[in-house]
């Protein structure tokens, strides 16, 4: 369990890190504009919100590739990888090579999830005090 | 204090509330964005991504006013409150009133439940779940 915890941390750290840096540092090539995928994705890099939620994947990344901020890090990377796979789900985005990565890094985040559990307990009560 | 924290719940409950159910039902058209922000939430409206912010909107509204499982709703807007801000800061820089009032809420929310999420921050988060 604890070597199968290791490799799933270095894995999606990496992984998120990897695609995080080529978001910030590597010009993409979009679809044109004039459609829907072409508008939505040309938008989302003009402006600059492909590149913030590609600076949240690469701190994601490193809070889980160290060990002490893992459940932090997966704070950050499983609302991203919600949104990864709303995007491939609306767009029909299904093709094997684009599909891999979020499949994987979905079943990582589950395991990691269930390893670490122990610090997500507080979020799943039901009644929680407030303090103050 | 008791009454100050009912009522940063209530409130914003009530606000994603009613923009969750106008997400799904429509009933209110504020005037739309105009330019980019337009064409981008077009797209975001036509291929329902927006219903299933709605729906996030929804379930952590209803939580968050039932008063269970109120650290599940906080972490569920959480994520949402953010790309409303992205939106704001890089999109559309009007209107952004609500947004500063719900990050307001959500942040003094946050810290009355603490408790709840400081096991995330834990600096040895292994120890929180000892079978591991």
């Amino acid at each position: 369990m604890k070597v199968l915890v290791i490799v799933c941390r270095i894995l999606l750290g990496v992984v998120f890190v990897f695609f995080g840096c080529m978001g910030l540092f590597m010009h993409p090539s979009l679809p044109p504009r004039g459609s829907a995928l072409g508008d939505l994705l040309n938008i989302m890099h003009d402006i600059g919100w492909s590149q913030a939620v590609a600076a949240f994947q690469v701190i994601g990344g490193l809070l889980v590739l160290f060990g002490g901020t893992l459940p932090f890090g997966l704070c950050i990377l499983c609302p991203i990888t919600v949104n990864i796979w709303l995007f491939h789900i609306l767009f029909h985005a299904f093709a094997p090579s684009m599909i891999v990565a979020p499949i994987v890094v979905t079943i990582l985040e589950i395991v990691l999830l269930y390893a670490y559990r122990g610090s997500f307990a507080g979020i799943w009560t039901t009644k929680a005090t407030p303090t103050l | 204090m008791r009454y100050v924290i009912l009522g940063a719940r209530i409130l914003e409950g009530l606000v994603f509330l009613i923009f969750g159910l106008n997400g799904l039902l429509h009933f209110y058209n504020p005037p739309p964005p105009t330019g980019d922000a337009l064409t981008w939430f077009g797209v975001m409206v036509t291929h329902h991504w927006m219903n299933f912010v709605a729906v996030i909107q929804l379930v952590g509204a209803l939580l968050l006013l039932v008063g269970r499982f109120v650290p599940l709703a906080l972490t569920l807007l959480a994520p949402v409150i953010v790309n409303i801000l992205l939106y704001h800061a890089l999109l559309w820089p009007h209107g952004y009133a609500l947004a500063i009032l719900v990050l307001v809420l959500e942040l003094f929310l946050l810290a009355v439940y603490w408790r709840s999420f400081a096991p995330v921050l834990h600096p040895n988060p292994e120890a929180k779940t000892p079978q591991l």
